[in-house]
């Protein structure tokens, strides 16, 4: 076990003790050395050090956490020996991007023999992500501290920051192939729904709820309504983090908006009753397969937290592509979340709009700073946002498209609204 | 949280009075031509002891720690010059064990301070605010047992240096200096060694 500073300071203290009696022929500076030497001794006959022996677990509650909740970390600790541990100082490490909100990730602690006990300490992130909680760090010393054992004896965890979906409201979605089960998107056939498809003669066994008494009595014969089945579909969303979101054009963190914006979207989606799937595109590339349900909501949130954007390594065309093909039911629905930065983004919808998928995409608005901003630099900004509409333009013609912004309310993907802005 | 507040109170308090009682000590047996010297490196010694121990920072603590080293140095090498520091010996060995002893009140009162304050945001939480009170405790055993240990090993080198002065008065050849130093040496590294195994 090595020799900690002070225990050289204090032996390099001694030597001079014994330098001055050399130098000065004074034999009584050689007296002051033994205080050390017995010192030097006790620390080592006496306060044997007991190397440890203890049992750790680290829990998080919650165990999965959204983003702005914090976290609370419990260490359970145990001492399975059957003598006391004295002087045992614990430093759990953080990340440098978590902060601490209560307690200390730094403490010491005396455990008595077999003694359980639990330290608590509370974070809290800046945004989604994974962030690494551990290893934890044990340093237990003698008693006068001249010799230290250190020894990291928990593995690392990681605390896992989902993204927060938002409510955005009904997704008013339109595919040409829907699923069997009801839901919510128009099936272009007839029978039980909500939205009204056309007039017919009354036949018996129609419902009487059914008749539409207005027409009954302009026609004098009972007429009654029909309506458009409304039904599921199968939606993959295509999170788009390549480098144009990075590329300064935004006044805001557009990669974190996309993020909660698939989210958000995902989330709705699954309420209403689809199958969903994600893919991620960008530094960090990974994929959901579609599937229904709550859990696969915290199947995509779990995917997003590892988002990154950045140059990714294969092309999106191929990404897309190859995921499409694997698990999208042909003529399903693909969404876009994009910057729409780039000419490869803009291949890829034609493409997979031409091979029949319904396509609708959605993109971060580039508002302009008012602040004052140097001239190339905003002239930078100018012929980016005139190169996204030049891509917006040539997308209109395969596909619904939608600019959002973070500063606008969240209820913002009805049908009219989508209406209005590709008009 | 009083109870924190009493306990470190309490051990920051100690730790000041004792180093000052070190200092006075220290100062009390200058010779008269450095006495001002002394006394003055023992306030600013003391000025530093004071402010490390209540705003907890450990590296005025050290500077204080130093300047006590110093003072001693001073003390025991302007004694040997005047040739009285045999007539002061136990006084000048008790000296430097109240050193030693008043190095660790301060460690130990700079580490609670830190984690009282590190942990003073989560006073909302009753189970954290027992660790510090426990820290306080334990400061407070650990300080006793080093001041027992710190004692007897001044009551042991205290009888050694009599046992040696009674052995150099029967055997003259014991005297030498040389021996001294070798035994001291020899012993040092002896502990050393037998640490490490």
């Amino acid at each position: 076990m090595p020799l900690t500073r002070k225990a050289l300071i204090y032996l390099g203290l001694s030597y001079v003790f014994i330098g001055l009696a050399l130098v000065l022929r004074q034999p009584v500076f050689a007296v002051f050395v033994l205080p050390f030497a017995l010192t030097f001794f006790y620390s080592s006959a006496i306060s044997s050090l007991q190397l440890p022996n203890l049992t750790i677990q680290r829990k998080q509650i919650p165990a999965r956490s959204f983003e702005g909740e914090h976290i609370k970390v419990t260490l359970e600790i145990r001492n399975n020996l059957e003598m006391e541990l004295s002087d045992l100082h614990f430093e759990d490490e953080i990340s440098e991007a978590v902060r601490l909100e209560s307690g200390t990730n730094s403490f010491d602690l005396t455990l008595k023999p077999l003694q359980r006990t639990e330290h608590f300490y509370e974070i809290s992130t800046p945004k989604r992500g994974r962030y690494p909680l551990g290893p934890l760090k044990l340093t237990t010393s003698d008693i006068l501290g001249f010799r230290q054992y250190s020894e990291t004896i928990h593995a690392q965890d990681a605390a896992v920051v989902l993204p927060r979906a938002e409510d955005l409201g009904r997704v008013e979605l339109s595919a040409r192939r829907v699923g069997p089960w009801p839901g919510t998107v128009p099936s272009r056939s007839l029978g039980p729904g909500t939205e009204f498809f056309e007039l017919r003669l009354y036949v018996p066994g129609d419902e009487l709820r059914r008749i539409n008494w207005k027409a009954t009595a302009k026609r004098r014969r009972l007429v009654t309504n029909e309506f458009e089945t409304e039904r599921v579909t199968d939606v993959l969303v295509v999170l788009d983090c390549s480098e144009g979101i990075q590329s300064g054009a935004f006044s805001y963190d557009a990669e974190e908006f996309e993020v909660s914006l698939t989210a958000s979207i995902c989330s709705q989606l699954l309420l209403q009753g689809n199958r969903v799937g994600v893919l991620i595109y960008g530094a960090e590339r990974t994929w959901v397969p579609p599937a229904f349900g709550k859990h696969q909501l915290m199947r995509i949130l779990n995917g997003l937290t590892v988002a990154k954007a950045g140059r990714a390594i294969i092309p999106i065309d191929f990404a897309v592509q190859t995921i499409v093909n694997a698990v999208l039911p042909a003529r399903s629905v693909v969404a876009f979340i994009s910057p729409l930065m780039g000419d490869e983004i803009v291949a890829v919808i034609r493409n997979v709009a031409t091979v029949g998928y319904s396509v609708i995409c959605l993109t971060p608005s580039m508002e302009f700073p008012t602040s004052n901003e140097s001239r190339s630099r905003a002239l930078a900004r100018r012929i980016l946002a005139a190169e996204r509409r030049v891509n917006m333009r040539q997308i209109v013609p395969v596909s619904r498209y939608l600019e959002v912004s973070p500063y606008s309310t969240v209820k913002v993907l009805s049908r009219g609204r989508f209406a209005r802005k590709l008009a | 949280m009083r109870n924190v507040s009493l306990s470190l109170r309490l051990l920051q308090l100690f730790s000041m009075g004792w180093q000052s009682i070190t200092f006075v000590f220290m100062v009390l047996f200058f010779p008269q031509r450095v006495f001002g010297a002394g006394v003055a490196l023992s306030l600013v010694g003391m000025g530093l002891g004071a402010a490390g121990v209540l705003r907890g920072r450990p590296r005025w603590t050290y500077l204080s720690v130093l300047t006590m080293w110093t003072t001693f140095f001073w003390l025991i090498i302007s004694q040997a010059g005047l040739g009285s520091i045999e007539q002061y010996l136990p006084l000048t060995l008790l000296q430097s064990v109240m050193i030693l002893f008043a190095t660790e009140v301060a460690t130990e009162s700079c580490k609670l301070r830190i984690q009282v304050s590190s942990e003073a945001k989560s006073i909302s939480s009753e189970v954290v605010i027992l660790k510090p009170i426990a820290s306080g405790q334990q400061a407070f055993r650990h300080l006793s047992r080093l001041g027992l240990l710190f004692a007897s090993s001044y009551v042991l080198s205290l009888g050694l240096l009599l046992a040696g002065g009674m052995i150099a008065s029967a055997v003259p050849l014991f005297a030498d200096i040389s021996l001294y130093i070798v035994v001291a040496s020899v012993s040092l590294s002896l502990l050393l060694l037998l640490r490490e195994a």
